[in-house]
């Protein structure tokens, strides 16, 4: 009788919490989507992302993945075109005075706001005063610290003096130009660029919609950057299995970031595209961690490395190796020389070891973010192969947000795994190991490439500026400052019928250059 | 009177409780909620920007009392990801967790008790040996399996149903239906064969009861002694498991979220977790314990006016 009374009970409850759950969803309000009302089926173009957005606001937003979509929303003085090349933008054209120190852009007249609002010199002028602090307040971001005054002196002009020359200033002025006095960012975005934002349901999706009134029309036929479909929808899904079914079954018209076992399934029924993106995956160690305080330590682990088995065996071949902490896809800055460097040598490997002291190798931690599938494959790999020469790899999992803060902040790691993705500019690559930047989680300190850093963002010269970086990426493979790996590359399915994806050299879905034929 | 004050004590101190566990839980736990949500690629302006923002950099003690002063006033707080009102997103979530719960469970239902009924009387003929197939497959194959092979099925193939997304019953009531389907019938396979289980061992050792040998025996039809005598006692303790099955269902119903990419409750937990969304991890602790706590609550009471003895205990 008891245990009845105790299961009547637990039904109770069971059926109680069903009835409570009940009444409260019916609270819960759920707006109607507006249709458009367009007599003609609007072109809709549907793909996933992985995560939520960090912020709607591009002025504090700092994730790759958000500024891949919301980069066809906003829009800098200047921008960049699929080879990472500056472009203008907002600013049709630019002056630099002859000392590099005084920047005068001309902007365009015949651009308007999502939000109707004419855009012009203040906002541009409203934008650099947000982002640096110069009006009182706290800047946004350390970016701008050269600026040292800004000014606009008619409608269409806005000079912008810096302290000191940067080589760096154009690229960092892709930075979104919000409209002056608008305070509903964070919820309800406003730019320039050739889509708007609709609506974001969190961890569900987001909406973005041509921009009829966009600028950017080219010359006759050419739809320069105008938006050829009418309306982008982007449904944020952390599964990949979901997303290749979401795909094959006509709910997706593009999947990104796949894997290359779902690029083999999909191959004959989708267009596959896949390039490089600018990421630096390493086997990371720490210099002031024992045993990778010597170089020869950190030398024959390189040599003790096969990268071809990481690129197939992990990435199925869809990887490019890499010799230094540099992505062959900024080919400008590239250094082809270094290649081959570390050829996969067990013997070596073992030598180096010897004279260091090592002889019988020595046990260490890879730690892994447990998100990341490719990373923990690429350490049971590695592991693998530093069995080979003595060395006894353990794997620690370890969850994202204790990565970042256990290594990336505190540096309390002996060795990691994990991708740092590059930026438009040399400088936010290689700038991670100049020894007085925060996060420089590799205690990697060399004065020579901290003296050559420094030089290369106020130098001018284009060819002085890729020769001392092509010097940085050198001195990084002679200290071995990591394991270099690989670049994982980005893998998109899309539809036959859906033509013009573009790759660029960071982290953008250009929906501005896909039509349906 | 005091016995209800006594009870009412009880369930504010476990809330309480419950939520400075949680609290304390995810101060020792590594992780800035501020890097979590931006990421390596941003700025030290940036995340200190966003740390103040947030109110992280706070003092503890003032940040549980700020929520708890919150809390009381109603106000759950905003979200540090999704810049957006706690409460808010909880019930936008809830509404999808438990629009597919109900739906499993109607399905459950529906599918378990005519089975299970039909399977008492037929369950040892041949013709029976698929439907009991199917049961055993239903106990033996977790949710996220029957998923993967539902939407291979009505999605990939035949493109019948949507493998992806949740559209509000308020939007459309068929494509609510529709989005909702193969999760609940995933979520359904497994419950249903657990219902029908008890159903048939249940009206089984009913129609062995001597009241079914006096029913026949004064000659009663077979229909009525079904319906009329075995079946009713038959659903006192169907009901029981019934009331399992519930929770079952919702916690089930978590994971399958994650499979269909439904924004619900599942989604925000496990979100709110990698992102170390603290006010929204709070809101989601506070709104389940309190559930179950008001429900236990509301039980307790309902049991000392059924049977007044139970408050002098």
């Amino acid at each position: 009788m008891k245990a009845f009374s105790e299961n009547l009970r637990r039904a109770l409850c069971g059926l109680l919490i069903l009835a409570l759950a009940v009444s409260l969803t019916g609270c819960a309000s759920e707006k109607v989507e507006s249709s458009s009302g367009v007599s003609s089926e609007p072109k809709v173009v549907r793909i996933n992302t992985t995560a939520d957005p960090d912020s709607l606001d591009p002025w504090r937003s700092a994730a790759s993945d958000t500024e891949a979509i919301f980069h066809n929303v906003f829009e800098g003085l200047c921008l960049y075109d699929s080879d990472g090349n500056i472009i203008p933008g907002l600013a049709e054209s630019w002056e630099i005075s002859k000392d590099g120190k005084t920047y005068t852009f001309h902007l365009r007249k015949d651009v308007t706001f999502h939000n109707g609002k004419k855009f012009t010199s203040a906002d541009v002028l409203y934008s650099y005063n947000q982002l640096t602090g110069l009006s009182g307040g706290e800047p946004l971001t350390k970016k701008f610290s050269m600026i040292e005054s800004i000014e606009a002196p008619d409608e269409t002009t806005f000079v912008a003096h810096l302290n000191a020359p940067s080589a760096a200033f154009l690229s960092l002025a892709v930075m979104a130009v919000l409209p002056e006095g608008y305070e509903e960012q964070a919820t309800q975005p406003v730019g320039t660029g050739p889509f708007r934002f609709v609506e974001y349901t969190p961890s569900q999706r987001i909406v973005l919609e041509k921009n009829g009134d966009y600028y950017g029309k080219g010359k006759g036929d050419d739809p320069g950057r105008m938006a050829q479909v009418d309306r982008v929808e982007v449904y944020i899904m952390d599964d990949t299995a979901a997303v290749v079914s979401a795909l094959r079954s006509g709910q997706l018209d593009i999947a990104a970031i796949l894997d290359a076992e779902d690029a083999k399934v999909l191959e004959g029924e989708f267009d596959i595209y896949n390039s490089p993106q600018n990421m630096v995956q390493s086997l990371f160690l720490n210099h002031k961690a024992a045993p990778f305080d010597d170089v020869r330590v950190r030398k024959a682990v390189s040599y003790a490395i096969n990268q071809q088995e990481i690129v197939d065996g992990v990435f199925g071949g869809y990887a490019t190796p890499l010799p230094s902490n540099f992505s062959p896809v900024m080919a400008a800055y590239y250094n082809d020389s270094l290649e081959g460097t570390y050829e996969y040598n067990v013997e070596q490997a073992k030598a180096l070891l010897k004279e260091a002291g090592y002889e019988n190798g020595f046990f260490m931690t890879i730690t892994v973010p447990a998100n990341y599938q490719k990373h923990i494959d690429t350490a049971q790999v590695i592991a693998q192969q530093l069995a080979a020469v003595g060395i006894d790899a353990k794997i620690e999992l370890i969850e994202w947000a204790s990565w970042l803060d256990d290594v990336y902040k505190n540096a309390s790691y002996q060795s990691t795994i994990v991708g740092l993705s590059g930026k438009l500019d040399p400088d936010s690559v290689l700038g991670r190991y100049e020894s007085t930047y925060a996060s420089n989680f590799f205690h990697f300190a060399n004065e020579e490439y901290d003296e050559l850093i420094s030089a290369a963002r106020v130098e001018l010269d284009d060819e002085k500026r890729i020769e001392e970086y092509k010097r940085c990426q050198e001195i990084l493979t002679e200290e071995a400052a990591a394991v270099y790996l690989t670049d994982p590359n980005l893998i998109v399915a899309c539809r036959k019928d859906l033509k013009g994806f573009t790759f660029y050299p960071v982290t953008f879905y250009d929906f501005s250059s896909l039509r349906y034929e | 009177m005091a016995y209800y004050a006594r009870k009412t004590a009880g369930f504010i101190v476990t809330l309480l409780l419950v939520s400075l566990v949680t609290f304390a839980v995810f101060q020792i736990l590594p992780g800035d909620p501020a890097t979590a949500i931006l990421g390596v690629d941003a700025d030290p302006v940036q995340i200190e920007q966003l740390r103040h923002e947030i109110g992280a950099d706070q003092p503890l003690p003032q940040r549980f009392l700020n929520w708890a002063a919150g809390v009381l006033r109603g106000d759950l707080g905003a979200s540090y990801q999704y810049r957006q009102p706690v409460a808010k997103l909880i019930s936008g979530g809830l509404s999808v967790t438990v629009s597919l719960a109900v739906f499993s469970l109607a399905l459950t239902v529906l599918i378990g008790i005519p089975t299970g009924l039909w399977l008492a009387r037929h369950g040892k003929k041949l013709y029976a040996a698929p439907v009991t197939f199917l049961s055993q497959l239903g106990l033996s194959v977790p949710a996220f399996c029957m998923s993967i092979v539902l939407i291979e099925i009505f999605s990939v193939q035949l493109r019948w149903l949507p493998s992806m997304g949740y559209t509000p019953w308020a939007q459309s009531p068929l494509k609510c239906l529709q989005s909702l389907l193969l999760p609940a019938l995933a979520i359904s396979f497994g419950s249903s064969a657990v219902l029908i289980r008890y159903v048939r061992a249940s009206v089984s050792q009913q129609e062995g009861e001597l009241y079914v040998r006096t029913a026949k025996s004064k000659g009663a039809a077979p229909g009525r002694v079904m319906w009329g005598h075995v079946l009713r006692n038959s659903l006192i303790p169907v009901l029981t498991i019934f009331g399992m099955l519930v929770t079952d269902v919702l916690g089930g119903s978590i994971i399958i979220e994650n499979v269909f990419s439904l924004p619900g409750i599942g989604r925000l937990i496990s979100t709110s977790i990698a992102t170390r969304d603290l006010p929204l991890i709070q809101g989601l602790v506070l709104y389940l314990a309190g559930i179950v706590v008001v429900c236990n609550f509301v039980v307790d009471i309902l049991y000392s006016v059924i049977d007044p003895r139970i408050r002098l205990k």
